[in-house]
């Protein structure tokens, strides 16, 4: 066989082809492509997902600090931190103006906000003036002549005394107690909208630098800070940190075997331009097929390095013990069939991720069917051009591999070691196996922003970030509408805005002037001229400039022409789930609800897929190397699960994923030990063993990794591939084909 | 155990003072602890800063030791506020305009303390939230100046003055806003028992 010019066409293509992939890498993988954002991981869940979107990403932009002090320490936090370029504002400074200001917000807003009960109470106008006169002569009440005549109503007051938070005003600050009665300054800072990721980075930088600094001068614990960024930042040091030292360590390993194995640089040099050609196709589909690659995602593709030189390994290895003289394009023409195998069961079994409705699950699949076609076909296509004919120099002579089978064959004393680790793994650990569908068990946040948040969440109250009734309006009129359905139906188990809807403001305004009227009139007969002027109506914005409705302003959002508004939900109630007047979500426990569901149907999945293989085994091998096979595989299973749990850890989607990485990489070994020749017999053990060795390495890595998803990944995959290549032997007990 | 401690104190203070008539807090302190009940007819002025003609109203004070205080006004309108440990109450010519528990409005929930703590001698209670500076005036006469410490209590008053001999005579108040409201306590009854009714309004539902 001679490579004409013809044969040349293909191997040009693909060149033409790498360049093009790496020319998309090129110009989209500076532009911040790569995210670490941990909500960009989560699968979308329930309804209104892109309201849900849009007020996470409000949510994102806010950093919460809380400062133990109550002098220039904290003012010069405030100061320094406002002064950011990257800060749109900070929140927590009150000047006199700012309280003025707010004072006469709150004025214009108090007959918008009335409850029922004060509504009902205002509509009886001499009890009304019975009630403001006998306050005036209580020597308990305290209402002095200014409140009397600017508020005869006194609803200031009554508005002051139902507001029950957390957070106070003292000395132009807002501020917290803590159980111990400490004071802690609030402040809220929130971050311009559209930053880059490099903006961001170079805030976290500043703001990292100014918390150090005021925390030498208050004392170690006397500053908090909460913020989803914190967190991302946090995952993306992990990731990068991860992806660095579990790459450099697997190809460091990787050369090492090569070289060590083949005791040249040649088969080196093939398997690093085989990996790269992977890592350039993948890259390229991956970018071409996601917005953003996550950085975990990047973590879990330094796994797929060692499966990719698994091609080479097997190239490498049939040329090398070909007859002398051999031209590499025979060598290939006898290889190819086992080697498009093996790596079509690998991409299919990857390729099943990408049903997986977690973007980094999605990612991976795209990122592995393209980067091991990629490996692949550079070995197809280009090694035959770059190696001459076989020097038919054999391959080292290792023992360890024909030995082991030996002892296989002779049912010997190491086979059975072998099955009994496996078998009492399997017992020991799935006795104790627990599976989970917590999202806080994929990834265990930093402690010590974990311990930030709880002390904030202690200073503040209840975490109503999680459940939220969304109400939506074309207009104001009609979402302040679904706001008086909401606290009809729900009262004081949603935070809902006290502004009332106008219908209501209006009911109130009637009942406002005749009331103002009568205490007017009862003041006057003890020779007090009451003034007061009380709108009757306010509108949102009244409402969210005042000092009661600004907390609110995070709540509403304003997107393509609708008004929504977030409430949060301080006690859940099972008809939030059918209420008309709004959409009930709790991200968190949707998502978590989508993975049990996903769970127990790739649990259904994957029995199938195990008798689809052993049906098709069936029919090639006959019913004993079925058996055998199906014992091999089943052993894979339980001794993953079984190492899983004996590590502690739970099993959960990815655990299952795992599983069907370990049924389409574990399947190869068998098929390989079915077709193994007694004439070949060492040379396709060699390659046989280092491939997987290979691939244990780079798989086995992931079990060094900081992400507790990957880690759980990487466990029972590594397990799953090991006890499926080591008790492949079993297949020689099941008799020979025919 | 407590008398006891109280009675050794005032011992002390005795010995310490060296007179042995002249009034010190824990002498005024011990005195009004023994009463276990007092009625007294009060006259109100609140001068609220602004006006000329000062809020001028007068009635009967009930108290009876751990069990609440009745106001009772009867000029210029009739109006009853009762003040027992968990609620506030008050009636406005017969007609009940506010009935609530005192937990609901913790700024009232302080002011009565405050006053209940003070009408039964039990400074020991208030000495975390306010300052205290005792007069000696003759004749058995004493002078109390309390001045609050605590945040809540500032915004409502800058300054207390208590005033009497065997029990409180006088009572001037300064709030916030500069507004003076003085109490007169005249024809004071000691330890008779309450009459049913009385009992009945500081327990009713």
């Amino acid at each position: 066989m001679r490579l004409t010019d013809r044969s040349r066409i293909p191997a040009l293509i693909w060149a033409a082809l790498l360049f093009a992939a790496a020319l998309v890498i090129a110009l989209r993988l500076p532009a911040e492509h790569v995210t670490s954002d941990i909500l960009a991981m989560l699968p979308k869940a329930g309804g209104m997902s892109e309201v849900q979107d849009a007020f996470l990403a409000r949510l994102n932009r806010q950093v919460l600090y809380a400062v133990k002090d109550e002098g220039a320490v904290r003012e010069g936090f405030a100061q320094k931190l406002a002064e950011s370029p990257y800060i749109e504002r900070v929140r927590g400074r009150i000047t006199d103006e700012e309280k003025r200001q707010a004072w006469a917000a709150l004025q214009k807003t108090l007959g918008a906000v009335l409850t029922d009960a004060q509504i009902a109470k205002l509509a009886d106008p001499a009890r009304y003036a019975r009630e403001v006169i006998g306050l005036l002569y209580s020597p308990l009440a305290g209402v002095s002549q200014s409140e009397v005549k600017n508020d005869p109503l006194l609803l200031t007051r009554r508005m002051l005394l139902a507001q029950k938070s957390a957070v106070s005003e003292s000395k132009g600050y807002l501020t917290a107690k803590d159980r111990e009665g400490q004071t802690w300054s609030l402040f809220f800072a929130e971050l311009k909208e559209g930053l880059s990721a490099q903006d961001k980075a170079a805030f976290l930088a500043f703001e990292s630098k100014l918390r150090s600094d005021t925390e030498k001068q208050l004392g170690q614990g006397a500053l908090l800070a909460q913020s989803t960024l914190f967190y991302n930042r946090c995952a993306e040091d992990t990731a990068k940190g991860d992806m660095t030292r579990l790459g450099t360590l697997s190809a460091v390993l990787l050369a090492a075997l090569f070289l060590l194995s083949f005791r040249s640089l040649t088969p080196l040099g093939l398997g690093l331009l085989s990996v790269a050609s992977g890592l350039l196709l993948g890259g390229a589909a991956a970018l071409l097929c996601f917005k953003t690659l996550h950085a975990v995602t990047l973590v879990m593709c330094v796994s797929l390095i060692g499966i990719a030189t698994d091609y080479t390994t097997y190239f490498v290895c049939a040329h090398r013990t070909a007859p002398k003289g051999t031209p590499a394009s025979e060598t290939l023409l006898r290889l190819r069939p086992s080697l498009i195998h093996a790596m079509v069961t690998t991409v299919i079994a990857y390729g099943l991720l990408a049903a997986a409705p977690f973007p980094g699950l999605e990612e991976l699949a795209v990122f592995a069917v393209f980067g091991l076609l990629g490996a692949c076909l550079t070995v197809l296509l280009w090694f035959p051009l770059f190696l001459g004919p076989s020097k038919g120099e054999g391959l080292p002579k290792v023992k360890l591999f024909p030995a082991y089978l030996a002892a296989w064959k002779k049912r010997g004393a190491v086979s059975f070691a072998v099955l009994a680790v496996c078998a009492a793994v399997s017992a020991a650990g799935l006795m104790k196996l627990s599976a989970t569908d917590d999202l806080n068990a994929l990834q265990t946040p930093p402690a010590h922003l974990k311990a930030q948040e709880n002390a904030i969440k202690a200073l503040l109250g209840n975490d109503l970030t999680q459940e939220w009734i969304i109400a939506e309006g074309k207009n104001e009129a009609e979402l302040l509408g679904k706001v008086e359905a909401l606290r009809s139906e729900f009262g004081g188990k949603l935070l809902l805005p006290a502004l009332r809807s106008p219908e209501v403001q209006e009911r109130a305004g009637a009942a406002l002037a005749a009331a103002h009227e009568a205490v007017k009139a009862r003041l006057a007969k003890i020779g007090i001229a009451a003034g007061g002027a009380y709108s009757p109506s306010a509108t949102l914005s009244d409402y969210l400039a005042s000092p009661a409705g600004e907390a609110f302003s995070a709540l509403f959002l304003s997107k393509d022409g609708t008004l929504y508004l977030a409430a949060p939900v301080v006690r859940f109630d099972p008809a939030m789930k059918k209420t008309a007047a709004g959409v009930y979500v709790h991200r968190k426990a949707e998502i978590e609800e989508m993975l049990r569901e996903l769970r127990s149907h790739l649990s259904v999945f994957l029995a199938a897929a195990f008798l689809l293989v052993l049906a098709s085994y069936f029919f090639k091998y006959g019913a004993k190397k079925t058996l055998g096979t199906a014992l091999i595989l089943g052993l894979a299973f339980t001794t993953s699960l079984g190492a899983l749990a004996l590590a502690g850890l739970p099993m959960n989607i990815f655990s299952l994923f795992a599983l069907i990485l370990v049924l389409g990489i574990g399947i190869d070994y068998a098929v390989f030990f079915s077709y193994l020749e007694k004439d070949h017999a060492d040379s396709v053990l060699f390659a046989l063993g280092l491939a997987a060795a290979s691939t244990l390495i780079s798989l086995g890595i992931l079990l060094f990794c900081h992400t507790d998803a990957v880690r759980n990944f990487g466990l029972v995959l590594s397990v799953g591939v090991l006890t499926a290549f080591l008790t492949s032997p079993l297949l020689t007990w099941f008799g020979e084909k025919r | 155990m407590t008398k006891a401690f109280y009675r050794s104190m005032f011992v002390a203070s005795l010995l310490a003072a060296g007179t042995a008539y002249a009034s010190t807090l824990e002498s005024v302190e011990e005195k009004l602890q023994a009463l276990k009940t007092i009625q007294a007819d009060f006259e109100q002025k609140r001068v609220l800063k602004g006006t000329d003609t000062p809020l001028v109203s007068t009635g009967t004070l009930t108290l009876i030791r751990s069990r609440g205080l009745i106001w009772d006004q009867t000029a210029p309108f009739a109006q009853t506020a009762v003040l027992s440990g968990k609620r506030f109450k008050l009636t406005v010519e017969g007609d009940t305009v506010q009935d609530a528990s005192a937990a609901e409005n913790p700024a009232m929930q302080a002011m009565m303390t405050t006053l209940t703590a003070l009408f039964e001698g039990n400074f020991r209670e208030i000495r975390p939230l306010f300052d205290l500076a005792f007069e000696d005036l003759t004749n058995n006469h004493w002078r109390i100046v309390l001045k609050p410490k605590e945040e809540k209590l500032k915004q409502l008053f800058t300054e207390i003055t208590l005033e009497g001999r065997d029990a409180i005579t006088n009572v001037a108040m300064t709030d916030k806003n500069g507004d003076v409201t003085t109490l007169v306590f005249t024809h004071q009854v000691f330890n008779r028992p309450a009459a049913r009714r009385v009992l009945d309004a500081l327990d009713g539902p």
